[in-house]
């Protein structure tokens, strides 16, 4: 039986008094895309610098690829590669140079798989990092991540920085991870991004892991907002019948509305109006996290 | 120059290596080519040295003559050089752990498969290996110097005089470099092993002034320096050993903290 990519339990660190992370239990299997979701301070970063052991649990226990991190940090290591949230390469490098020193580090890398990647993410490798904007330095970290093929890919917010066409770039490159069978951990406080990409995702809120959920449930229950810009005013009322209608308000030929599932009956009804414009919104992290209190789906 | 921690970061001392290495070496080569006029004029200088009053010349590394190499070079550049180069090796050692962690590079050194005790003991073996190169470039200096004056110091002295400075600096480094180890922040590393470079210095000038103070002399760590001479009497090798001793002990504080520590930026 092969043990888990990462497996906690009760994980605990307290930086003094105040909090990093409480009781975290968790499980991601091999060969997932597990998405890590949490608004900024929710603890994302702590749990994944305990799984690489940069710092150490108050309590609790982590394993990674079965292994301890703390007894077995090498091992662990070698066999994971990780982007930290806040990416910090030396300067005066080139990106040639920096890839270079963290091939030796780890007794060689395929220049093969180096030249791959810095092709697909479009990196310029020759210049010093300290002249690269900070979405070009993101990919010298990304191949540094992934230049050994590791078994798991810790990656924490990896898509800052990055513009939209390397994100696509990037997920595709995750989604070839995971079709070699090897696994990804990322953290994001991105919703889409999560459902873009994810089989799982567990939501860390205040330190604490409230659910894990499959990417689906999530789909259900999260809440989209979006503008509806009629050609005149129209009337709320039957809107507000609508099943997954959460909200709806009007404001002369624009209906704001914020609707949870299937967005299907709303459409439709809309139609039978003259509709000139829909504007979507970015998925609320903390209404999805609300939803699932409401329907008791949070553990 | 990147196929490990010790490579790297000795590329990166390089600049730090040569300005101080040249500066120090131009400062002991040009004390040297004065040498000749000050024992020209022995008498007016060991005159005026007799009028020092002796809290003086315990600063001065407790010449008796002037117009000895020994005792001109002492007292003109070796009794306070290693406290020069402490700024050297204290900066370069804290710079080395705590400016990694600060600046969140440590964070991807430290996700590649190395132990921390490795990171500790190359980043360590750097600084020794940069003291050296400095201490080194400071002898070949004293003996372009001589050669220039005509002295008839043998070469080797000259490199053992350049050399001997490096156990007590690395000493005041080594303890800064624990503390880092050990300690978030810069404040308690610099000002730690900046108190007992100059505490030390000031307190070795006073210690033989009052019996209250002489018990301590030779807890100033810089009295196991200055006792002995390279260009004099010769070096006292268990003087020597104590130091490395004492490097030797804050090292070992450094990689066992470092390996306990959390590291955040």
């Amino acid at each position: 039986m092969t043990t888990p990519a990462i497996e906690t339990e009760g994980l605990t660190k307290y930086y003094g008094r105040s909090r990093g992370i409480i009781d975290v239990s968790l499980q991601v299997e091999r060969g997932e895309i597990f998405g890590f979701l949490g608004p900024n301070g929710a603890g994302k970063t702590t749990t994944i610098r305990l799984l690489l052991d940069l710092i150490r649990p108050t309590r609790g226990h982590a394993w990674v690829l079965g292994l301890d991190p703390q007894r077995d940090g090498v091992e662990v290591r070698r066999r994971v590669g990780y982007l930290p949230g806040e990416l910090a390469l030396y300067p005066d490098l080139t990106g040639q140079q920096a890839l270079e020193y963290a091939a030796h580090l780890r007794n060689g890398v395929p220049q093969k798989e180096i030249a791959r990647l810095a092709d697909r993410l479009e990196a310029d490798l020759n210049r010093p990092i300290r002249s690269l904007s900070h979405g070009n330095r993101q990919k010298i970290g990304l191949i540094m991540a992934m230049m050994h093929r590791p078994e798991l890919l810790i990656l924490d917010e990896p898509t800052t920085g990055l513009d939209p066409l390397m994100q696509q770039v990037l997920y595709e490159l995750l989604e070839e991870v995971r079709r070699d069978g090897r696994t990804v951990f990322f953290s994001s406080h991105i919703l889409p991004e999560v459902e873009r990409l994810c089989d799982r995702v567990g939501i860390l809120w205040e330190g604490r892991l409230v659910a894990v959920e499959t990417v689906a449930d999530l789909k259900r229950v999260a809440v989209r907002r979006m503008d509806l810009v009629f050609d005149g005013p129209v009337d709320p009322e039957p809107f507000r019948a609508i099943p997954g209608v959460r909200e709806v308000t009007a404001a002369g030929p624009t209906l704001h509305v914020a609707v949870q599932g299937s967005l299907d009956p709303l459409i439709k009804a809309a139609a039978q109006h003259t509709l000139l414009n829909i504007i979507t919104y970015e998925p609320n992290l903390e209404e999805a996290f609300l939803a699932f209190y409401r329907e008791g789906g949070a553990q | 120059m990147m196929r490990s921690v010790f490579l790297k970061t000795l590329h990166d001392q390089r600049k730090s290596i040569l300005g101080w290495g040249l500066g120090l070496g131009a400062l002991a080569y040009f004390t040297l080519l004065f040498y000749p006029s000050v024992q020209k004029a022995g008498e007016f200088y060991d005159q005026m040295l007799q009028s020092f009053p002796p809290e003086a010349l315990a600063f001065l590394g407790n010449i008796r003559s002037f117009t000895t190499i020994d005792g001109y070079m002492t007292g003109s550049l070796l009794s306070y050089l290693p406290l020069v180069l402490a700024i050297y090796a204290i900066g370069a050692a804290v710079g080395l752990i705590t400016g990694e962690v600060e600046r969140g590079t440590m964070d991807i050194l430290l996700a590649h498969p190395i132990p921390r005790w490795r990171v500790v003991l190359e980043k360590y073996a750097a600084l020794v290996a940069a003291l050296t190169a400095i201490c080194l470039i400071f002898g070949l200096s004293m003996l372009a110097g001589g050669l220039t004056i005509g002295s008839d110091v043998p070469p080797g002295t000259w490199l053992l005089t350049g050399l001997h400075p490096l156990p007590l600096t690395l000493l005041y480094g080594t303890v800064a470099f624990a503390l880092a180890c050990a300690v978030r922040g810069r404040a308690a590393a610099v000002a730690t092993a900046t108190a007992l470079s100059v505490g030390g210095y000031i307190l070795n000038g006073l210690a033989p002034l009052s019996e209250h103070l002489r018990p301590l002399e030779k807890w100033t760590v810089y009295y196991w320096y200055i006792t002995g001479r390279p260009l004099g009497d010769g070096i006292i090798r268990e003087h020597v050993l104590i130091l490395l001793g004492g490097s030797l002990l804050f090292l070992l504080i450094g990689l066992v903290a470092f390996g306990r520590r959390d590291i955040i930026p």
